[in-house]
């Protein structure tokens, strides 16, 4: 491991410390249903974590929600993104509707949708879907944006093969602004999962978030922040190691 | 009958005058005129780049080869595997052309460096190979020279012109230097 990578890594240790002295500290002062405790908030994860009917209804539903949703917003967004990255005249016909989704609230997309689909895991999914398609789409017309223009006109002009093009000069083009709006897009993914359950106090952690809430189980609540963390950093992490293995093999090819 | 190349009042985008020229198989012609008067546009325009916005153009060809005044080559790819994207790479005679190419041009020992890592010469002469090994009816060379010093421009001259003479292939290049012209081409004035 090299100096600067230690200083980096021993960095954000001591910034997590940080963290973790001004919770405990909060904890102190405030109420504990306003603040719970480190260690209530462990034991309350604990409890959760060693309960396998809390997978079943409460992890299950919502990782299910978070990559359908995910899987939904990435044919979307990608699809339109393809494209309106090579159509100016489709990236200017969907320009009202990205700056809809971009910048209407997502509680008020949220709420629309449980009118018009009711209660259930489709509305979820089609809200992940429909709020997170804009991040894919917008990367992958940055990623079009920056092909090498002199380039991309030697590959047309030696007419060399699409799937040589789509290796060689577009997929490269394309990861550097792709990989980090798929980070991105887990990151809403879970958000917009976790708002669409309590508001529709349906299922998964969002229910179970909204229940702790009400009965004002701060400890639980703490405990269910914390086990949204902890999946989001594993669907990133195994998602952003499939997709840079993905890209690595594509431009070896 | 159709000529090999002819063009009539033919104008460019960059809004030049009215230009003309008429070529046959096998000739070796050079644009010459002054900086800015339009003759990378009107080699866009032959090879097929751009479209004339003023005149005809009529070519009697199908393959053209151009050696950019850039060498676009994709970076993160050797010198080999930039020549390997062409399409008649998957002739089985290929191979050997293109050992042979590198081997006339004099860079056969860089051929698994990535093309990012090449001096400016060597990168003009992948540009060049590959300009060549696309078996062009029609070889445009815009200021291909550049970058090259004489040893470079003389391995390049010798493998353009056996080519030009194995293949009759037409030749139409731009220079700005008077000894930098690859064979006796015939001065063409761009106004």
């Amino acid at each position: 491991m090299t100096n600067t990578l230690l200083r980096t890594r021993l960095w954000t240790a001591a910034g997590f410390l940080c963290l973790v002295l001004a919770w405990w500290l909060a904890s102190l002062i405030a109420h504990p249903t306003i603040v719970a405790s480190p260690v209530s908030t462990m034991q309350a994860l604990v409890t959760f974590l060693s309960d396998p009917a809390f997978f079943g209804t409460v992890i299950y539903p919502s990782i299910g929600h978070i990559l359908a949703g995910l899987c939904l917003a990435a044919v979307l967004g990608l699809g339109f993104g393809i494209l309106a990255g090579q159509y100016i005249v489709v990236r200017s016909f969907l320009a009202p509707l990205r700056i809809v989704l971009t910048s209407m609230p997502a509680a008020i997309g949220v709420v629309l949708l449980i009118l018009w689909m009711g209660l259930g895991s489709q509305m979820i999914i089609a809200v992940v879907g429909v709020f997170v398609a804009p991040v894919y789409y917008l990367a992958l017309c940055e990623g079009f944006d920056s092909i090498d223009r002199d380039l991309s006109e030697m590959t047309r002009f030696y007419r060399v093969h699409p799937a040589l093009r789509l290796r060689h000069l577009i997929l490269p083009s394309l990861a550097p602004s792709l990989l980090p709006a798929h980070r991105l897009a887990i990151a809403n993914s879970t958000r917009l999962t976790i708002l669409a359950e309590i508001l529709s106090a349906s299922s998964g952690l969002g229910e179970a978030i909204d229940r702790s809430r009400t009965y004002l189980q701060t400890d639980r609540l703490f405990a269910l922040m914390i086990i949204v963390l902890g999946l989001v950093l594993c669907i990133e992490g195994l998602s952003g190691f499939i997709a840079n293995r993905f890209m690595r093999r594509a431009e070896r090819r | 009958m159709t000529r090999f190349l002819e063009l009539s009042d033919v104008q460019t985008a960059a809004g030049h005058a009215p230009f003309s020229l008429a070529m046959d198989c096998g000739d070796n012609v050079e644009l010459r005129g002054a900086s800015g008067r339009g003759k990378t546009s009107l080699l866009r325009v032959i090879a097929g780049l751009d479209r004339p916005v003023g005149g005809r153009i009529e070519r009697g060809y199908t393959l053209c080869g151009f050696a950019f005044q850039e060498p676009r080559l994709l970076p993160h790819l050797t010198v080999r595997e930039n020549l390997m994207i062409l399409p008649q790479s998957k002739a089985p005679e290929f191979s050997d052309k293109l050992h042979q190419m590198l081997c006339d041009l004099g860079i056969f020992e860089v051929q698994s460096r990535e093309t990012a890592l090449l001096s400016g010469g060597e990168r003009q002469r992948v540009n060049i190979a590959r300009a060549v090994l696309a078996e062009p009816d029609c070889l445009v060379l815009d200021e291909a020279a550049s970058n090259l010093d004489q040893d470079a421009f003389q391995k390049v001259a010798d493998c353009i012109l056996g080519q030009y003479r194995g293949r009759r292939m037409a030749i139409i290049q731009v220079s700005h230097v008077p000894d930098r012209l690859f064979g006796s081409a015939r001065p063409v004035p761009v106004a």
